[in-house]
């Protein structure tokens, strides 16, 4: 009977942590939604100058996320099964994750381009090849380092203070993804000068 | 590099091109529906916030699971299985005082940004957010559970292999039954 109740509370407790730790994690996903969309609202001007780049960008956005979020669930773990210690240093088994992330990264975002091109064309745009993976490899490149060493460190640093990254980790990465990701388009359409 | 870098690459690559190859589809498919959803801003506003909390929740789980299975403190199966049932519930908890403060956010939106306050339409609105918002979930958080068994069961790891696949899921089930639900309130 006591056993029994122990097992109860102890569920009860563990509901309540995902409930309060992931509760917070979505409004602020949510709130950080809402500036992406405000940044997404301010780009009216490249969308018109860049044909087929809109077609690409839900698809740049959640790569980022998913990415991300893989490469930040999989940390977590393996700070759980005491793989890595909570340590902020990139070397070792998390330096190999990062690069696996890396690549992944840049390989997806030339992907990507080369979609939203063939994409565009069906839908009677005329897109330049060349520009599209210019911008998506340069925005690719960029993000992809700011990414893994915010999430790198923001895993070490939440699992520290006691607070279980699973439950934070994946809504917070799309978020920053989402503006970091805007950000990074910009900048390498900028770049390219056009 | 060792076995963790080509692992990750094996089991990433399949997965994040199938998202690709669907979410730039949605995204083909969303422009081709621009004008209908233009016409009424508020319901273009509410897709950015549902597709995130469908596919948070669903990264939530998956990322979960995923620990618990290789801890040893969740079974991977899917019968008389308390772990799953309390980590599925907990999220729809999550996921209702999520829709909550998405309505709150949209109805504020409608009223200050947009310059509208119609009782009639504001209460569709938020009756799609939370049906729709909820639903969607519901089916992200089954197909990351189901997903994610199968995945473990055949050696592969969740976080690598059904992580990228579930935003997608996610990003599908909320656009779809956003769709869905509009149309029965006779808004699209």
């Amino acid at each position: 009977m006591l056993v029994r109740a122990g097992q109860v509370l102890a569920g009860m407790s563990e509901v309540r942590k995902i409930v309060k730790e992931s509760t917070v994690a979505e409004i602020l996903s949510v709130s950080g939604g809402v500036v992406a969309g405000i940044i997404l609202s301010s780009m009216t001007g490249i969308l018109e100058r860049v044909p087929g780049l809109l077609a690409a960008i839900p698809a740049f956005l959640n790569m980022r996320g998913a990415v991300f979020s893989s490469f930040g669930a999989r940390i977590s773990t393996r700070l759980h099964i005491g793989e890595l210690e909570p340590k902020y240093r990139l070397r070792g088994l998390a330096l190999e994750e990062a690069l696996a992330a890396f690549t992944l990264g840049i390989s997806q975002s030339v992907l990507i381009g080369m979609l939203a091109y063939v994409v565009s064309l069906f839908m009677g745009t005329s897109p330049s090849l060349l520009h599209l993976l210019g911008i998506f490899a340069i925005a690719g490149i960029l993000s992809n380092v700011i990414m893994i060493v915010i999430t790198f460190y923001s895993d070490v640093w939440l699992y520290r203070r006691g607070i279980d990254p699973n439950n934070v980790i994946g809504p917070y990465i799309t978020t920053i993804g989402d503006t970091i990701g805007l950000l990074t388009i910009i900048i390498s359409v900028e770049a390219m000068g056009l | 590099m060792t076995r963790v870098f080509w692992k990750v690459l094996k089991e990433g690559r399949v997965s994040l091109t199938l998202a690709a190859v669907v979410e730039i589809l949605s995204g083909a498919l969303l422009q081709s529906r621009l004008e209908a959803l233009i016409s009424l801003p508020i319901l273009l506003a509410i897709v950015p916030p549902l597709n995130d909390m469908a596919g948070d929740l669903g990264t939530i789980v998956v990322a979960r699971l995923t620990t618990a299975f290789y801890l040893g403190s969740i079974e991977p199966r899917l019968r008389e299985n308390k772990g799953l049932r309390m980590n599925l519930s907990s999220l729809m908890v999550v996921c209702v005082l999520t829709v909550l403060y998405i309505s709150m956010l949209s109805t504020l939106y409608s009223t200050l940004h947009l310059g509208v306050f119609d009782a009639g339409i504001l209460f569709r609105i938020i009756s799609i957010i939370m049906l729709a918002g909820m639903t969607g979930v519901f089916f992200t958080l089954v197909c990351g559970t189901l997903l994610s068994v199968a995945s473990f069961k055949k050696g592969y790891d969740p976080d690598t292999m059904v992580m990228p696949v579930i935003t997608v899921i996610g990003d599908f089930l909320s656009i779809g039954s956003a769709l869905l639900i509009s149309r029965m309130f006779g808004l699209v």
